[in-house]
């Protein structure tokens, strides 16, 4: 790991330094987040089921849960801190997304951390390397898609990108106010995403090498703090402080419960980031062995957190952002080291910015991976389905809404729906008669284009999402009836049926 | 110096583990033959007939509470039963069945009988709740039917060699059962043609 620069030359005059680049950089990236946060994406159901909805839950009173809270194995921090921002959308304009595009967007903004760690990393070394960094960080699709997201993985890389920039200056600089705070965002990471574990230690263990007397106990007290926030949030929303820490590991990872998500090959992780990359591997690769060489502490925090993850059957690209995240960060940084070494070899290029030609060449190498495959499968991930449920929303007089034979499950929730009413689920054989018996208890159903025969006579179909699709792949159709609602959902209230189907 | 103390250490800590979990098999072993000898007990010898002709939920009945009650405690026949009555009642002319969610009861206790190792359980959590053959094939269907497959059932192995041909399924996914199945088949059986079928070509993947 490089050394800090000392920016004095042998005169003693002062050298610039990179700082003032990063405005614009962070300009730059604000843009590309804010960007993110308006867009209705939802990479994964946790995003919904496991940090959102329990959010508006706490709001609304509405929600619908997820197995994983019948079963206690997640925590109700992420909740609690979304919570404040879903509230101040929701009080602001209430019939719109405001509450989800401030939340996202509050998200991309705290990410603004990655930018700036990945420019303080690289002014260890040089003004050049700051701003490639910093630029990387900002315009890299992998780490721009991931930083408005509510979800785990998102939020720990938002954490643990910040605390390893902490660690790199704390080791050098022991200071029990640095060491407390990087124990805080180690903790907040470790209660986000408890499977980063192994790398946060390393992290950790970093920070406090330069003086253990010094710094251990803080950072430990910064943990502690942390951990205790977690408590606080289990505890304010009725459950047992931590005990889903446990039972999350128990039985995702001890009972393997995990697995029935799907499994993959341990090396399925290494092949994915290839496929990723695919052409840019041919910069991305001997970028990031050439910058391994200047940060391999880094290296060996991605490759733990790869190893690590690559021991779970269940594997999700995800799961791996902060891998990711790093690994582009060290390339970005041996992109610089090797365009040196380009330039003492070949004169033309001596001639050229090199700072230009690496930030348009980086940023070209991004807009390919976020424009091929399998990357740009992700621009449309949840997308129809809750741009359609926000539509059910606002279908005027809506008063009780049916989900019948919708393949996705769950997919019904209130944060995109945005309104209080009783939600209802019918599937199987006999869920055709079944919407006509409780045909008074809903006026909109959302069902597959196929579906529409089986549904009572008085509904007419609004709209069809994807309708450039066969017929049979038009998975969300909107259908609504004229007049009001009578009765309860029964037994086919969702959050029952979903129990029972073990969703 | 540590060397003595660690081996001894490491036989005891093994002893204890396989003890303790000798022990908990046990236990669970015991449990489940007391639950199955519970159900046994319940009178459900031509409940289904009549409780399907009135239209209610069979746990509102004394025989079906308990099997409810044997089914809870670990009993996979009990569960098999439920999950047969309301896979009935799904199909039943009486009318009273629309008001009731017979599906998701259905869902409900195969599962049951699927988490506690049926290998009929764990195919019929999988093929009931497989019904749009134009859609991937969800993960945690895929598990049950190989869990069903790895346990010697057919129908289930023929099942995903089917959603694999038409790209419901991610062949990454396939990648321990495919191992599995290079182990265990034997030529000319089932299994044997169903590992023939995950080498071919599939359909496109459905997304």
């Amino acid at each position: 790991m490089p050394a800090p620069r000392d920016f004095t030359d042998t005169t003693g005059r002062k050298i610039p330094t990179a700082w003032h680049a990063l405005a614009p950089i962070l300009g730059v990236a604000l843009v590309f987040r804010l960007a993110m946060a308006s867009q209705t994406i939802v990479h994964q159901p946790d995003e919904i089921w496991q940090y959102l909805e329990p959010a508006w839950g706490r709001l609304t009173g509405h929600w619908i849960v997820a197995w994983e809270f019948h079963e206690g194995i997640r925590g109700w921090l992420v909740p609690m801190l979304l919570t404040p921002s879903l509230a101040l959308g929701h009080a602001i304009a209430p019939d719109t997304m405001l509450h989800l595009w401030l939340t996202r967007g509050l998200l991309g903004l705290l990410s603004l951390g990655v930018v700036a760690s990945f420019f303080a990393m690289g002014e260890r070394i040089s003004r050049q390397h700051a701003i490639i960094a910093g630029w990387v960080g900002a315009i890299w699709v992998e780490i721009f898609y991931f930083a408005a997201r509510p979800s785990g993985d998102g939020i720990a890389l938002t954490l643990t990108v910040p605390a390893l920039c902490l660690a790199m200056r704390l080791r050098e600089r022991p200071s029990m106010s640095l060491a407390g705070m990087l124990g805080l965002l180690l903790g907040l990471a470790f209660i986000v995403r408890f499977q980063y574990a192994p790398a946060l230690a390393l992290i950790g263990l970093l920070a406090v090498s330069g003086d253990p007397r010094r710094t251990l106990l803080p950072l430990a007290g910064g943990s502690l703090v942390a951990i205790a926030l977690g408590a606080l949030a289990d505890m304010a929303a009725g459950a047992p402080p931590l005990l889903w820490l446990w039972r999350n590991f128990a039985i995702n990872l001890g009972e393997n419960r995990s697995a029935s998500f799907g499994t993959q090959p341990p090396w399925w992780y290494v092949t994915q980031i290839g496929a990723t990359w695919h052409i840019a591997m041919l910069v991305l690769l001997p970028s990031l062995v050439a910058g391994a060489r200047r940060f391999p502490f880094v290296a060996l925090i991605a490759l733990v957190v790869i190893a690590s993850h690559s021991l779970i059957p269940h594997k999700e690209y995800r799961f791996v952002i902060l891998a990711i995240a790093l690994a582009v960060f060290l390339a970005a940084i041996g992109s610089v080291d090797l365009w040196k070494v380009l330039a003492g070899r070949w004169r033309a290029a001596e001639r050229i910015n090199a700072t230009i030609v690496l930030c348009v060449l980086w940023f070209l190498l991004s807009a390919v991976i976020g424009a091929t495959k399998p990357f740009s499968a992700y621009w449309g991930n949840g997308r129809a389905a809750n741009t359609l449920l926000a539509k059910a929303g606002r279908v005027p007089g809506i008063c009780g809404l049916a989900l019948f034979q919708e393949p996705d499950l769950p997919m019904a929730n209130y944060t995109y729906l945005n309104r209080s009413v009783p939600v209802m689920l019918l599937e199987g054989r006999r869920s055709a008669a079944s919407a006509q018996a409780m045909a008074p208890a809903f006026n909109v159903i959302i069902a597959p284009r196929l579906a529409a025969p089986q549904l009572p006579a008085s509904y007419r179909q609004v709209e069809c999402l994807q309708p450039h699709k066969a017929p049979e792949k038009q998975k969300f159709c909107l259908f609504a009836r004229p007049g009001s609602c009578t009765g309860t959902p029964g037994d086919f209230d969702y959050n029952t049926v979903l129990r029972r189907l073990g969703h | 110096m540590t060397g003595r103390f660690l081996a001894p250490l490491a036989m005891a800590c093994a002893a204890l583990a396989s003890c303790t979990s000798q022990h908990g098999d046990d236990l669970a072993a015991g449990r489940t033959a007391q639950a199955e000898r519970a159900f046994a007990v319940c009178s459900t010898a031509g409940l289904s007939e009549t409780v399907l002709a009135q239209g209610r939920p069979v746990e509102d009945t004394p025989a079906g509470a308990c099997a409810v009650k044997a089914a809870d405690a670990g009993s996979v026949q009990a569960a098999l039963f439920l999950g047969d009555f309301y896979r009935a009642a799904s199909t039943h002319p009486n009318r009273a069945w629309d008001r009731i969610d017979t599906f998701g009861r259905e869902t409900h206790w195969y599962r049951e009988a699927a988490k506690r190792g049926s290998a009929r359980g764990q195919f019929l959590v999988a093929s009931e709740g497989d019904r749009h053959p134009y859609m991937p094939l969800h993960d945690n269907l895929l598990d049950w039917y190989i869990q069903s497959a790895r346990q010697g059932n057919d129908q289930a192995a023929l099942a995903i060699a089917r959603a694999y041909k038409l790209g419901r399924i991610q062949p990454a996914e396939l990648h321990d059962f495919r191992a599995w199945l290079a182990r265990n088949a034997r030529p000319g059986t089932v299994r044997a043609n169903v590992a023939a079928v995950l080498e071919e070509d599939h359909a496109p993947i459905i997304n």
